[in-house]
């Protein structure tokens, strides 16, 4: 990896070592990469699809805390 | 004591919860729901209006291959990519904003947004609004017409590599190559030739702790590597200039 920045490369990298607990879920037949913040919430860290249009989800969006609920089949 | 409390208990049954009139032009078109929004929080849906352009901030830090600690604000290119695919082929979408204030980033995640947006057929305005530096001045210059506003800054310097490098002749001749890559992309981009670009690369003297320069507003206009100053209107302008050419030529 090169990195091309104008910001001092100590401050970018501080902390690269950390570790990530990232889970897949599936949404709707939308596969998502989260981020567990406690036990019924996720950030959305990626998006998996082969729909362009899913990008242009805003409620897709990395970022976004997804809220998970129970399942009522 | 008993007496009391009835009284309260029938004095607050006799209180009606407050309404909150809502203009019949409102109620006529909204559905239910946002009628209770506005009861409950006080607050209406805005009407969704579909707009004919998209717009695409890229902020912080570009991130490629290796995702960054936390501390940095990123822009993911797996995101980016996939969102310009879907505009370029979206019929509903008629024209691309991109709006800049990005410190740089992976080289590779940064030429490929770049390469995305010179290769899209819909017309497509870029604007660095904060600053555009390093790897953000491909980028910059990718659209179909570029703004800069008049506090912006662009910073231009060299490549430098990082993590472990092995101090042998090839390094430097693979650091070259990428910068290469880079120069070449914004010269037959932008109206900059090959040797000021270069220059203001390699120019020492202008930044306190590197070589390179900082353009600012004005200056990356005048050396040819922006179209224009300018702000957000002047953009948008643009753009439906743009569209409208487009549609024009058929």
């Amino acid at each position: 990896m090169i990195l091309y920045t104008a910001m001092p490369l100590e401050l970018v990298l501080e902390g690269i070592d950390r570790t990530y607990n990232y889970k897949e879920i599936d949404i709707n037949d939308i596969k998502l990469v989260i981020e567990p913040i406690d036990i019924n919430h996720g950030k959305i860290v990626r998006l998996i699809s082969t729909n362009p249009q899913d990008y242009l989800n805003g409620e897709l969006s990395p970022g976004k805390i997804i809220e998970f609920k129970i399942h009522q089949a | 004591m008993i007496s009391y409390k009835s009284t309260f208990n029938a004095s607050n049954e006799t209180q009606t919860p407050p309404q909150i009139p809502v203009p019949p032009s409102i109620e006529k078109n909204a559905p239910p729901e946002s009628l209770n929004t506005i009861q409950q929080l006080g607050q209406i849906e805005m009407p969704k209006s579909e707009s004919n352009i998209h717009c695409i901030t890229i902020v912080g830090q570009i991130e490629g291959h290796i995702v960054l600690p936390p501390q940095n604000k990123t822009t993911k290119y797996e995101h980016i990519i996939p969102q310009l695919v879907a505009i370029e082929q979206n019929p509903k979408v008629e024209g691309l904003l991109i709006i800049l204030n990005t410190v740089g980033g992976d080289v590779e995640a940064g030429l490929a947004i770049a390469e995305m947006i010179v290769s899209m057929t819909k017309p497509t305005v870029s604007l660095v609004l904060g600053g555009g530096h390093s790897i953000g001045v491909p980028i910059a210059v990718a659209g179909d017409y570029s703004f800069i506003a008049e506090t912006a800054t662009m910073t231009i310097h060299p490549i430098r590599l990082t993590g472990l490098v092995i101090g042998v002749p090839q390094t430097y001749e693979y650091l070259d190559k990428m910068q290469d890559r880079v120069i070449k992309f914004v010269v037959e981009h932008s109206k900059i030739d090959e040797s000021t670009f270069r220059e203001l690369m390699f120019s020492t003297g202008k930044l306190a702790r590197d070589i390179g320069t900082i353009l600012v507003g004005t200056d990356a206009v005048e050396c040819g590597l922006i179209d224009e100053v300018g702000g957000i209107g002047k953009a948008v302008n643009k753009l439906e200039e743009l569209i409208k050419e487009k549609k024009q030529r058929g």
